[in-house]
């Protein structure tokens, strides 16, 4: 570049060079920023209520048997026998139901201890076809 | 008029401020429990003044016992000095203007909020149209305008330690806050209680405290006191913090294991969680959440559980919310050991991180808005000056973090 090019660079033209850069390296922090912010975060959308209610589509106009498993307790690791977990039916309209699940408080768990240990619970609920259609998280036991 | 001084208040006297900003309003609390040394009520006035003055009742604790109050209607009118001598002593040190003028500026929205349809006890709704009202004179912080307490109305089945599934109540107070969920670690620590909420007298082990990978186990009585009754539970406890911190909580139980050998113990359920955790689409990054279930199993006297929420546990949690205001002595960190040190620091320096981003993201923002917006603004420089100013205050912090940290060392090694 000669020294005649130099002068004919404005402001302007720095200015979007260097905020070209600088927009890169902003662009790269916000990234790893981003990035770190998010590994940090387990994220539990559901509050851990004593009953949850989910939405599933009906199945040629019936509803679909949901059964639970991998139902485990976050701080104690008790297993939950998936029969523990109840589906009510709340409402339906012509293409979905929606199902309420709680956990049986009667249940007594045949391993792990005679009692539910309190605790909150979390686990899949899956259709027939063993597919999983939602997550659960349960307070149980006392 | 009726004038006390500002000034600090211990822990038992604190609460019994607090009871008697309740008992003021709600003279039959004191006659309908068949308590064991019957409380007095106090006058309204002199409850209002003693909240007032005790500079380290939470401004949380006072604008919510003042409208709780408020709401259940008071012979002989309103002392409505009183209202706004407590409401101004919770204004902010800096705010411009005399503050009692500023604080009168609060009542029509005090009057509003406490003739609000609903329950006459104070209500999420009733809290919401206060700080939605009177925001522009306190400048609520993001805990203060999120705070719930509570919920006590649903009743659901739990088991009692002999296998009984009774209807339980179930309490829920809740509040968001724009820090992360480590920031709470020491108060969701269930052993900390007592030294946060002046209604939980003690959290003595009942055997070993067992360290785990993510926390510890272990049995413990609780004490907690309510007007004249002390009332004791062995719990079972697990406090836990997940590898990222994006979660923190206690679970409780009642202890099968030293049930029996508690058998005054006055309630046959007693579980639940507290917790702070990440919770992405919320009013702020973190929800810290208290859940309680209590059953009674006295039949022969009132059902202490239907005050389980104004008197305790809605305290604890305003107390969280405000970081535990009666702080925690410093002279408890000299012992600490090298294990926990190491704890507190790796606490510290994530907790700062964490927080260093937030901090960090209005600066960010702006500075990305002046480099994309239409013309150049060379008012990116203080953007970037913010953030350096944000990044050295988290380095100081985390520097006096590591040299607290070389303290316990030396300490350890004396």
């Amino acid at each position: 570049m000669a020294e005649n090019d130099l002068v004919r660079l404005r402001p302007i033209h720095v200015a979007k060079v260097w905020g070209t850069a600088l927009g890169q390296l902003i662009d790269l922090w916000r990234t790893s920023l981003t990035a770190l912010m998010e590994l940090g975060s387990g994220e539990q959308p559901i509050p851990g209520d004593q009953s949850n209610q989910i939405s599933v589509p009906l199945v040629d106009g019936w509803i679909p048997r949901l059964t639970a498993r991998n139902v485990v307790g976050e701080t104690f690791h008790q297993r939950l026998d998936g029969r523990a977990v109840v589906f009510k039916e709340r409402a339906r309209d012509s293409r979905s139901v929606t199902v309420e699940c709680s956990i049986n408080e009667a249940f007594r768990p045949s391993r792990g201890g005679t009692y539910i240990q309190g605790d909150t619970y979390t686990g899949q609920v899956v259709n027939e076809r063993g597919t999983v259609v939602a997550t659960l998280r349960l307070d149980a036991g006392s | 008029m009726t004038d006390a001084t500002s000034r600090y208040v211990p822990p038992d006297e604190k609460r019994s401020i607090i009871e008697n900003a309740i008992l003021a309003f709600r003279p039959n609390v004191a006659s309908d429990y068949r308590w064991s040394t019957p409380p007095k009520v106090p006058k309204a006035q002199q409850a209002l003044a003693d909240l007032g003055a005790a500079t380290n009742i939470p401004r949380l604790v006072k604008h919510r016992r003042l409208i709780d109050g408020l709401r259940q209607g008071r012979p002989g009118g309103r002392a409505r000095h009183d209202e706004a001598q407590l409401l101004a002593s919770t204004l902010g040190p800096d705010l411009p203007g005399d503050r009692r003028s500023l604080a009168d500026q609060a009542g029509p929205q005090l009057t509003e909020a406490a003739a609000a349809p609903g329950e006459r006890r104070l209500q999420p709704q009733h809290w919401q149209q206060w700080v939605q009202g009177t925001d522009d004179i306190f400048g609520f912080s993001t805990h203060e305008r999120t705070f719930e307490a509570c919920n006590d109305q649903q009743q659901v089945p739990k088991p009692t330690p002999d296998g009984q599934v009774v209807k339980s109540r179930l309490i829920i107070a809740e509040f968001w806050s724009d820090l992360p969920p480590a920031a709470f670690r020491t108060y969701v620590d269930a052993r900390n209680w007592p030294r946060c909420s002046p209604f939980w007298r003690s959290m003595d082990p009942l055997g070993p405290v067992v360290r785990t990978a993510d926390g510890y186990d272990g049995d413990f009585a609780e004490t907690v006191n309510i007007i004249s009754e002390t009332l004791t539970v062995p719990l079972q406890i697990g406090f836990r913090v997940l590898p990222g911190q994006s979660r923190v909580w206690t679970r409780f139980n009642i202890s099968r294991k030293f049930y029996d050998q508690f058998p005054g113990t006055q309630v046959d359920v007693d579980t639940g969680t507290v917790s702070a955790e990440s919770v992405p689409g919320g009013p702020a990054p973190t929800r810290v959440r208290a859940t309680k279930y209590l059953h009674w199993r006295d039949s022969s006297r009132p059902d202490l559980t239907d005050l389980a929420c104004d008197f305790g546990w809605a305290d604890l949690m305003e107390e969280m919310a405000d970081g535990c205001a009666g702080g925690f002595p410093a002279a408890d960190a000299a012992g600490t050991p090298v294990d926990a040190a190491i704890g507190e620091l790796v606490e510290a320096v994530t907790a700062e991180w964490q927080q260093g981003m937030s901090d960090s993201r209005p600066h960010l923002e702006r500075l990305m808005g002046r480099f994309t917006g239409s013309s150049w603004d060379a008012g990116w420089i203080n953007d970037l000056l913010g953030m350096g100013l944000v990044t050295a205050r988290r380095y100081g912090n985390m520097a006096s973090g590591v040299r607290r940290f070389a303290d316990s060392l030396r300490d350890a090694d004396d």
